[in-house]
């Protein structure tokens, strides 16, 4: 697994601006990513990206130096490693901290303990190709234009090109049959948190349920205990109220239907019409544009709200059915006199239908499903299709509860009448408490959103706009005149710092934030994309100085500009927002500027462009060294590459050849 | 829905809407201010605010000459603009297209993502480069008539300012060829993005504002292309403030690009025979439309005359460019919904990364072996005229994460195979059973001069011209 190190120390006083010249002599690759002498990064084989910056000293903190680096094995190899390949330089590097060992030369042992003492790690760490190893993602890279080589060759030679899965099979045997590449054939290893990412996924949503569940037990108890009716009770209650009136209702409208329904289904159909005026609500909330910046917390709320409720009586209903089965199971069995004999075959026609129906209406959902693959449509039309597909599967469910309701009376009872109604009744009881638990926890996330709005209310008044910060460009161009030239043509490094808010409150919601974040990239956000965002390589953020400032070091593919319209234009924004409005910048002459504002710390925020733009140039700080061990290779590149190494050891379908050619 | 911003056409130069298509023969006068004598400058531009065309009213007749004037940071500078109100302008603007290099040091930035390296460096430009003797400019006017009128027209400007004016002017003369064709022989200028709340079209207005955009619903907010209005993001750069310098202004990018036709001709001659197909059919994937300017994915005619050869987009149609390949011109230049999470963010995306192009080709046509006296040493090429509000998020970006990007969506290697960049990875065609690889051992194409101007509102103008 690939493993980083930041290492922080602090610069003796009054040699920061030597430390920085020696980085730039001696440390800095040349053009090409030539290494220079002292610093022969490229001897290390197991290193992705190493950077340095120096954090200068304010009124408040110490200078000190940042080494970077992120690497393939354990963090003891990889110093060891770094010490033999660049021994000399580090120790002249290191002559400009406070503790470092004189005779660090002469015993690595010491220097190494030195670095190691001052590794820091990260609180976010981020891959764009986790598990990747260097020697691997340069092999596969190579092997992606040994292929493209041979499909060249093939067009060129051949006057009709065989078919693809036949060009597809001399490729494979191409591989296989040359030694150099032959390690291909066998598939590359994948970590486990990748490999079982939606095992994990659904682990951890299982886990919050029983919490929720917990939660809900607890509440319950606690009504019961102030004298309110246990839940299961107010259950019967409610079923009760839905039942009388589906009846009612149902009577009112269809006063003459020839067939007298058996009373067992009004609650289901009751409990079915609130689920669907339920997800008609919850279409008009959900906003017709996909648009974040037409995404706002008053219109977000109602509709989680509604999600949550939906659930809930989707599961009400479930077992709504379940009891209507019990009062007539096994009641066919028995019926053996010669008049209820026909109800049989006429059963059994019905059963008939439902499967035809089952049928038809399975051919529509796909169709709906497929719509959306290869026809464009508008927001409005869009809700039309989810809701039509959601009237699809519902009747889906009906049709299967009508067949469970008709072979339910063929089935012999397992249990006790009061038995099973029993079991659907504690059934249901857990899914209440759950119900009511997650409603807990979603109230507690909007009361702590709330206390955030209040922190931004006070900010407000404390920090400056940082639209003040837009008229510093040309004093900020300086530090970052290495972007997308040279070195830097295709990988770009961006350092950024920046003080984080006092306060009880940032304090703790950004360590929140970041713990999370951290979770969600390393178990979810393990394919290539973090959000949306397809073009981080590498990142990290350390909270530093014992939380009072936060560093953020990040290798990322193209340009800057368009690297944060990336953020400020997509999904992403919010994740962004929930990290630096916990932070400020100090500009011209103190000026403390914030983060542009946030509403209920996800929403707004970066997406005020300008200011946000300039916010970031004025906490960057200037990337005095870095190296990349494949700096023109982009994470899309290196993805695609390992899923063509992948391919060939699989058996693919025609769709997954085309998509593997395609990237040829 | 927001309420629209109204534009004030009729503060805004005439080239924001129009390219005078029915003025075959352009101008641009290049020129370097003398210095002092402030008096006689604000007196010029007055009388030339004038002249000037705005937007609305339109030309009275489809023949009158057209006039417009852009300056740059150092104009403004020479016409008494202070330094505070300079500092609200835009940072690239500022800086310019072609920042000073000191000898030694390392190539600056904004040269990097504009990919002027080695044979379109700014050390070989004619103007507006590194070189100390050409490198200033301070205006730029450009100037449209038919063939008869140009040369007139040109003789009564440069009198106007001839003594306020450093030297000669530098003159490049543009010229509209029957259908609009461009020197590589492509029809040129069908998709320009629609501005929201543009006057509904006249009887005035000529037939070239019809090669454009999308849909109906397509039109791009108005400050993605004039400040002081609400853009894509739902921001303004202005303060609102009605005396603002900026406001009705926008910048103009202008480029003097060299083409070497023979070569590209060449080119697509080797490149058609190696592969078996047609010149055209290779010409044709190289830009992403035919000569006639055809577009290769199959159009949605919505009815409108108006989008003719450019009602179509790429997700559902050619999400693999089997039909228009992901690396050819137009699809980088403008992806449309083709780069994105899903095909309705993608356009929207897109939206924020739009220019309305104005450029004009220059020079004489080329025909094989200099039959019309332009033989193959003549030089020819686009003199490249990009308007948007942020050169940043708008021109350079579509160059440097688009045009010159070997990565685009996905790729490789190889960048625009109309682009300058020095390049001589492959360019990709998306091809089955398998794609083709194609080598472009050189551009075909040269930067020789460059800078970014501001073309101001015509009150601004006047605000600029009062005596101090």
């Amino acid at each position: 697994m690939t493993n980083y190190v930041t290492i922080i120390t602090p610069i003796k006083a009054s040699q920061t601006e030597q430390c920085r010249q020696y980085l730039r002599r001696n440390a800095e690759p040349e053009s090409d990513m030539r290494c220079r002498p002292d610093f022969r990064f490229d001897g290390i084989p197991s290193l992705h990206f190493a950077s340095c910056i120096i954090l200068e000293g304010t009124h408040d903190f110490e200078p000190s130096l940042v080494l970077e680096a992120t690497f393939d094995g354990s963090k003891a190899d990889f110093i060891s490693d770094l010490l033999r390949a660049a021994g000399e330089g580090m120790h002249g590097l290191y002559q400009h901290c406070v503790g470092y060992p004189a005779s660090g030369l002469i015993s690595p042992e010491l220097a190494k303990e030195y670095l190691i003492d001052h590794d820091v790690g990260a609180h976010i760490y981020f891959s764009g190709n986790p598990g990747r190893t260097v020697a691997e993602i340069k092999s596969e890279n190579g092997l992606q234009a040994e292929v493209v080589d041979y499909f060249a060759g093939q067009q060129r030679r051949a006057a009709f090109a065989p078919r693809l899965d036949g060009l597809f099979a001399q490729l494979r045997s191409f591989i296989t049959g040359n030694a150099d590449s032959r390690w291909a054939d066998r598939p590359a290893p994948v970590p486990w948190e990748v490999q079982y990412r939606n095992l994990t996924a659904v682990a951890i949503v299982f886990a919050a349920l029983a919490v929720a569940c917990l939660i809900g037990a607890a509440c319950d108890w606690l009504a019961v205990t102030y004298g309110w009716p246990p839940l299961l009770e107010s259950i019967k209650a409610a079923f009760a109220v839905v039942d009388r009136n589906s009846k009612r209702i149902l009577i009112q409208l269809f006063p003459n239907f020839p067939v007298r329904l058996p009373p067992e289904v009004f609650l289901p159909i009751g409990l079915a019409v609130s689920w669907l005026l339920l997800r008609g609500l919850e279409l008009v909330f959900t906003s017709w544009s996909k648009h974040p910046r037409d995404q706002f917390f008053t219109s977000r709320v109602p509709l989680h709200v509604l999600v949550i409720l939906r659930y809930g009586v989707l599961v009400l209903f479930i077992g709504a059915v379940l009891l209507a089965l019990i009062p007539n199971m096994g009641t066919l069995l028995v019926a053996t006199q010669l008049s209820t004999w026909l109800v049989h075959p006429i059963l059994l026609f019905v059963l008939f239908l439902l499967v035809v129906a089952l049928a038809g209406l399975q051919y529509f959902a796909t169709s709906l499903n497929i719509s959306v693959e290869v026809n464009k449509l508008k927001g409005p039309q869009e809700n039309w299709r989810r809701l039509r597909l959601d009237l699809v599967r519902f009747m889906m469910v009906l049709v299967l509860a009508c067949g469970a309701l008709i072979v339910s009376r063929y089935l012999s009872p397992i249990m006790t009448k009061e038995t099973t109604n029993w079991l659907i009744y504690q059934g249901l009881l857990i899914a209440a408490h759950a119900l009511i638990g997650v409603f807990v926890l979603y109230g507690l996330g909007i009361l702590l959103l709330f206390v955030a709005h209040g922190r931004e209310l006070m900010d407000k008044r404390q920090f400056d706009d940082p639209i003040a910060l837009v008229a510093r460009s040309a004093e900020n161009a300086k530090k970052y005149s290495r972007e997308e030239g040279g070195n830097n043509r295709f990988q770009n490094h961006l350092a950024s710092l920046t003080l984080v808010k006092p306060g009880f409150i940032h304090g703790i919601a950004l360590r929140g934030t970041l713990f999370l974040i951290n979770l969600l990239s390393r178990f979810w956000f393990n394919v290539g994309t973090l959000g949306d965002i397809p073009t981080i390589l590498s990142a990290r953020w350390i909270l530093i100085d014992s939380g009072r400032r936060l560093l953020f070091l990040d290798n990322y593919g193209g340009a800057w500009n368009s690297y944060l319209n990336e953020f400020i234009d997509m999904a992403a924004v919010k994740g962004l927002n929930a990290i630096w409005t916990n932070t400020y910048v100090e500009g011209q002459a103190g000026a403390r500027c914030s983060f542009p504002e946030t509403r209920f710390y996800f929403w707004i925020g970066a997406q005020a462009e300008q200011p946000f733009k300039a916010y970031v140039r004025e906490s960057q700080i200037e990337t005095i060294m870095w190296y990349s061990a494949y700096h023109t290779l982009s994470v899309v590149n290196i993805n695609t590459n390992t899923a063509i190494r992948q391919s060939l050891s699989k058996r693919l379908a025609p769709s997954g050849l085309d998509a593997i050619v395609q990237n040829l | 829905m927001r309420k629209m911003d109204r534009v004030e056409w009729e503060d805004v130069q005439g080239i924001v809407l129009s390219g005078y298509g029915e003025l075959k023969r352009s101008a641009y006068l290049l020129w370097r201010f003398q210095s002092g004598n402030l008096p006689r400058k604000k007196e010029w531009l007055f009388d030339l605010t004038r002249r000037l065309t705005p937007s609305q009213p339109g030309p009275s007749s489809n023949t009158q000459p057209a006039r417009n004037l852009a300056l740059t940071a150092s104009g403004l500078r020479h016409l008494g603009v202070d330094q505070s109100t300079l500092n609200s302008f835009s940072f690239e603007f500022l800086e310019g297209m072609a920042p000073a290099r000191a000898r030694g040091a390392p190539i600056p930035r904004r040269t990097n993502i504009l990919g002027d390296l080695e044979d379109s460096s700014p050390e070989y430009w004619h103007w507006g480069g590194w070189n100390e003797e050409t490198r200033e400019i301070d205006g730029l006017l450009m100037l449209f008539a038919e063939e008869t009128g140009i040369n007139q027209l040109i003789q009564a400007e440069m009198t106007a300012m001839a003594d306020i004016v450093d030297g000669e002017p530098i003159v490049l003369s543009g010229q509209l060829f029957p259908k609009e064709r461009e020197h590589f022989g492509f029809e040129d200028g069908f998709s320009q993005p629609k501005i929201e709340g543009r006057p509904k079209k006249s009887k005035g207005a000529n037939s070239k504002n019809g090669k454009s955009e999308i849909k109906p619903n397509a039109e791009v907010k108005a400050g993605e292309f004039l400040l002081g209005y609400e853009n894509e993001r739902k921001a303004r750069v202005t303060n609102g403030h009605d005396r603002d310098i900026r406001r009705n202004g926008t910048y103009l990018v202008f480029r003097q690009l060299e083409q070497d036709v023979p070569a590209f001709n060449t080119f697509v001659c080797d490149v058609a025979k190696k592969i078996g197909e047609t010149d055209k059919w290779v010409a044709a994937r190289l830009l992403g439309r035919g000569m006639d300017g055809e577009p290769l994915i199959v159009e949605k005619p919505n009815g409108s005359e108006e989008d003719a050869k450019n009602n179509f987009l790429y997700y559902y149609e050619d999400r693999a460019g089997l039909r228009c390949p992901i690396g050819a011109h137009i699809r980088r230049a403008n992806p449309r919904d083709s780069l994105g999470p899903d095909p309705e963010t993608a356009l929207h995306l897109s939206k924020m990364h739009r220019i309305i192009r104005r450029g004009r080709p220059y020079g004489e046509r080329w025909e094989p072996n200099g039959a019309n006296g332009h033989g193959d040493k003549a030089e020819r090429g686009m003199l490249f005229i990009a308007l948007n509000a942020d050169i940043a998020g708008q021109f350079e970006m579509i160059q440097h994460s688009w045009i010159n990007n070997p990565h685009f969506n996905g790729l490789y290697t190889g960048t625009d195979p109309i682009s300058h960049f020095p390049d001589g990875e492959g360019i990709t065609i998306q091809s089955r059973p398998s794609n083709l690889r194609v080598d472009r051992a050189k551009p075909f194409v040269t930067v020789r001069g460059g800078a970014y101007f501001f073309l101001p509102g015509l009150r601004a103008l006047r605000d600029i011209a009062a005596p101090a």
